[in-house]
């Protein structure tokens, strides 16, 4: 019997002798055989299809990517068509006065703000 | 090189050129020690067998990846033991533990042989208990003659690691082992 301590750098002989017994299945030329049977054979797992369209996909996702930043960079370019967020304000200010919006004791009603806005009035 | 790696990265280099014998020549060659690693994860044999086909087909397809510079076995038991993990991980959701075959035994039979298989269930109960990495380590090492820097490539760990856990495997097997040693013929 060897003398093997855990901490001992060679394979432990008996120790292998044990975890070969328990671990090894018999019949490994039908297990080849069964392998070699599979070669060729269509992906059925669905990592496996995935694994085959991982790289058409990262690279449809690069090209995707890069054409919706060419057209979000062409829509922010043409501002004249873009929404101003302080354009209501400004009609509001045109009609009651920037002052008068800023320094009143209360805020300004709400329906006239609005209809001023509307440019209705 | 030893002589076997350098048949191991020519028969990689037929078998990824289409040769079809070569790549049975490499399974026959990895076939038992690629059934161990798997059983090492998984305890069933047939998912274990399930899963070291599936890395044998997983390294066909992958055959391009491998560096003809490096030994073949652990290239390939890195696979074979991640095909394991996962097909662990899928089973671990509708599995419960099942005995094994030998431990659910209830033939009667001669004092010495149901000795022999409790200590044998021991021992494999024992081996159960340990975490995956050490199961592996510990097998490679022991079983397949492999060296810490090798397992240290199939495990994806510091050599320092590797060492670790062979240390902690044996001594948690040391025991069941001790007992399961008078039994044997």
């Amino acid at each position: 019997m060897d003398v093997h301590s855990p901490f001992d750098h060679r394979p432990d002989r008996d120790m292998g002798e044990a975890l070969r017994e328990v671990l090894t299945a018999p019949d490994d030329d039908a297990f080849v055989r069964r392998v070699l049977a599979r070669v060729g054979a269509a992906p059925t797992s669905w990592w496996e299809v995935l694994d085959t369209w991982a790289r058409p996909g990262i690279a449809a996702a690069i090209v995707l990517a890069a054409l919706m930043g060419f057209l979000l960079g062409r829509s922010v370019g043409t501002g004249s068509q873009s929404v101003a967020l302080d354009e209501p304000i400004q009609a509001v200010a045109e009609g009651v006065g920037v002052a008068a919006l800023f320094t009143a004791a209360r805020p300004p009603d709400v329906n006239a703000v609005l209809t001023a806005a509307n440019g209705s009035d | 090189m030893r002589k076997e790696e350098v048949q191991d990265a020519e028969l990689a280099a037929r078998a990824l050129a289409g040769d079809r014998d070569a790549f049975g020549a490499l399974t026959s060659r990895y076939a038992a020690q690629a059934r161990r690693v798997a059983r090492a994860v998984l305890r069933d044999p047939e998912d274990a067998d399930d899963a070291a086909q599936d890395g044998f087909l997983a390294a066909l397809r992958h055959l391009g990846r491998y560096d003809p510079a490096r030994p073949f076995g652990p290239w390939l038991m890195r696979i074979v033991a991640n095909a394991a993990a996962d097909r662990r991980r899928r089973l671990r959701v509708r599995q419960t533990e099942a005995l094994s075959p030998l431990a659910a035994s209830a033939d009667p039979g001669p004092a010495d042989l149901t000795d022999r298989r409790a200590f044998r269930a021991a021992f494999e109960a024992a081996l159960q208990e340990l975490p995956e990495r050490q199961r592996i380590a510990v097998v490679l090492f022991d079983v397949e003659g492999y060296s810490h820097a090798e397992i240290a490539q199939v495990v994806g760990v510091p050599e320092g690691t590797v060492r670790s856990d062979v240390f902690h495997a044996r001594r948690a097997l040391r025991a069941p082992l001790a007992a399961w040693r008078p039994t044997k013929e």
